[in-house]
């Protein structure tokens, strides 16, 4: 079975012969399979030659050798370079992208985008409309040129303490149009993702009713826990992360990496539709050895019989 | 809902206009700023029994706290000096790696609409910042926040840094924020967790007394 086959069916939400494994990104590459083949100070040099183009495909090269090395069925592609992938990677599950189809408060204090939700909902309205077709717009062109699965939509939405907003607003603006780019998308023949961190409870009943193929991250920091995600929406979305990379992977012992990633595989990949991942990147403070004993785990875990 | 003023109401339903308008007609009168001080005060006491409630979220907190901040602006040029003295004085910032900003601001709105003095000290905070600061104010709650577990080591070196100067003894630390929970505060020599803005002011107000 392919990476490919393998995370397809994990979005069809069945049982390919392993739990797929992926992440969006793995910042201690260099300390896994050796140096980069292109440094910094290189990148400055070529770019102002005019190589920027040649640095991107090293770097993805790069990347993919990782990929490879780790195990990883699907991998984030900008649109530039998915003939190379589809040349040196045939085998894996390109992720693409597309806008989003609100603008959303981030964790930084955006006190006027909030704002607008409460004072501004007229042209609020309008700009998420038109953020919507946009979004539409960008997933039409990754498939067009061969992408089958987008992330957008929205990103990170909550935070430990709940949903950035208020949940009538979520149901208001952001999930009808969000259900308008998932249905696009689905005409498309496409599966959509999403990502966020955060507590999502007290907006999933909408978030998952609005046709999302996938959820990413299932943060365990933020109280979500997925066997209940599983079993109250495991039927209609394939679920993806759960493995801390806030505490567990970056301050915890190898041993309690594996018996996390145990655990998660445990409760959210029988009956299938559920890849194996961390709650949001291998960020550049994961100890390289808790990164390959979650990889390790996945592989002998993570088979179906 | 408890008992409240039109102000204090204003507040709880984010009625903008109609909170401003009422608090600059209440200013003119004599005893006008403490009326509106204690209207904020019971406005945000009832937004904050509403989001423990689950009732509010995130953004209704944020946006009430705003409005508060507003309100005290236009409420400071009417401060008397019979006006009541601050309940006490707070530090905060946020620790050294760590830039998050949202779950501060709250916390000090929050604050200041509970009467504290509050001294920000921004994001990124180095630990000899927060020692010169507290040596200068004499805080009696210095508060912490952290939003990255990478960033978590730099709690303990405040906490140290406060040690080394002769002040810990002198101050009560409260940690909050997306990385921080109970078993990290006590292992980084806290005094407390804070795990939102209205319990960490619970806290706060039950040291200060």
């Amino acid at each position: 079975m392919t990476p490919r086959d393998r995370i397809w069916i994990a979005l069809e939400k069945g049982e390919p012969d392993r739990v797929p494994m992926f992440e969006f990104d793995v910042q201690i590459a260099e300390k896994i399979i050796g140096k980069s083949p292109v440094s910094p100070e290189e990148a400055i040099r070529l770019k102002e030659k005019g190589k920027e183009k040649e640095v991107k495909e090293r770097n993805f090269e790069y990347k993919v050798k990782l990929w490879k090395k780790l195990g990883y069925d699907m991998i984030s592609v900008p649109r530039d370079l998915l003939p190379l992938a589809k040349q040196i990677a045939p085998e894996l599950a390109y992720l693409g992208g597309c806008g989003h189809v609100s603008p959303m408060p981030g964790s930084m204090g955006d006190i006027e985008t909030i704002r607008r939700f409460y004072f501004d909902k007229v042209n609020l309205r309008k700009q998420c409309r038109e953020m919507a077709l946009k979004a539409i717009e960008g997933a039409k062109a990754e498939v067009e040129a061969g992408f089958e699965i987008i992330r957008g939509g929205l990103d990170d939405m909550a935070g430990k303490e709940g949903p950035y907003l208020a949940p009538r607003f979520y149901d208001e603006f952001i999930f009808p149009n969000l259900a308008r780019l998932a249905r696009a998308i689905h005409r498309m023949g496409a599966k959509l993702l999403v990502h966020s961190d955060g507590d999502l409870r007290p907006i999933l009943d909408g978030l998952v009713g609005s046709g999302i193929d996938a959820l990413h991250s299932i943060d365990p920091s933020s109280n979500m826990d997925i066997l209940e995600v599983k079993e109250k929406y495991g039927d209609r979305i394939c679920i993806l992360g759960n493995v801390d990379c806030a505490w567990t992977l970056t301050w915890e012992s190898v041993d309690r990496v594996i018996e996390e990633t145990k655990a998660a595989i445990a409760r959210a990949a029988p009956g299938g539709g559920y890849v194996l991942s961390s709650s949001n990147v291998i960020h550049a403070s994961v100890p390289v050895e808790n990164a390959l004993a979650m990889v390790e785990t996945g592989h002998k875990f993570g088979r179906y019989i | 809902m408890m008992d409240m003023d039109e102000l204090a109401r204003a507040i709880v339903e984010f009625d903008e206009k109609k909170a401003k308008a009422l608090a600059k007609r209440a200013l003119k009168a004599p005893d006008g700023f403490a009326a509106v001080v204690e209207s904020i005060r019971a406005g945000m006491e009832e937004v904050g029994r509403l989001y423990e409630n689950k009732e509010y979220f995130l953004s209704d907190l944020i946006m009430a706290a705003a409005l508060a901040q507003d309100l005290f602006e236009i409420a400071k040029p009417y401060l008397a000096e019979r006006a009541r003295p601050a309940k006490g004085r707070i530090v905060v910032g946020t620790v050294q790696g760590s830039v998050h900003g949202m779950g501060k601001s709250i916390l000090i709105s929050i604050l200041t609409s509970a009467g504290y003095e509050v001294h920000d000290l921004g994001v990124d905070v180095p630990p000899e910042k927060f020692v010169e600061k507290v040596r200068e104010v004499k805080p009696q709650v210095l508060a912490l926040s952290v939003g990255l577990t990478q960033a978590l080591p730099s709690v303990r070196k405040v906490v140290e840094a406060l040690k080394a100067a002769g002040l810990r003894d002198q101050v009560k630390i409260i940690l909050g924020g997306n990385a921080a929970n109970e078993e990290r505060a006590a292992e980084a020599g806290v005094d407390a967790y804070g795990a939102s803005a209205i319990a960490g002011l619970k806290i706060i107000d039950s040291w200060v007394k």
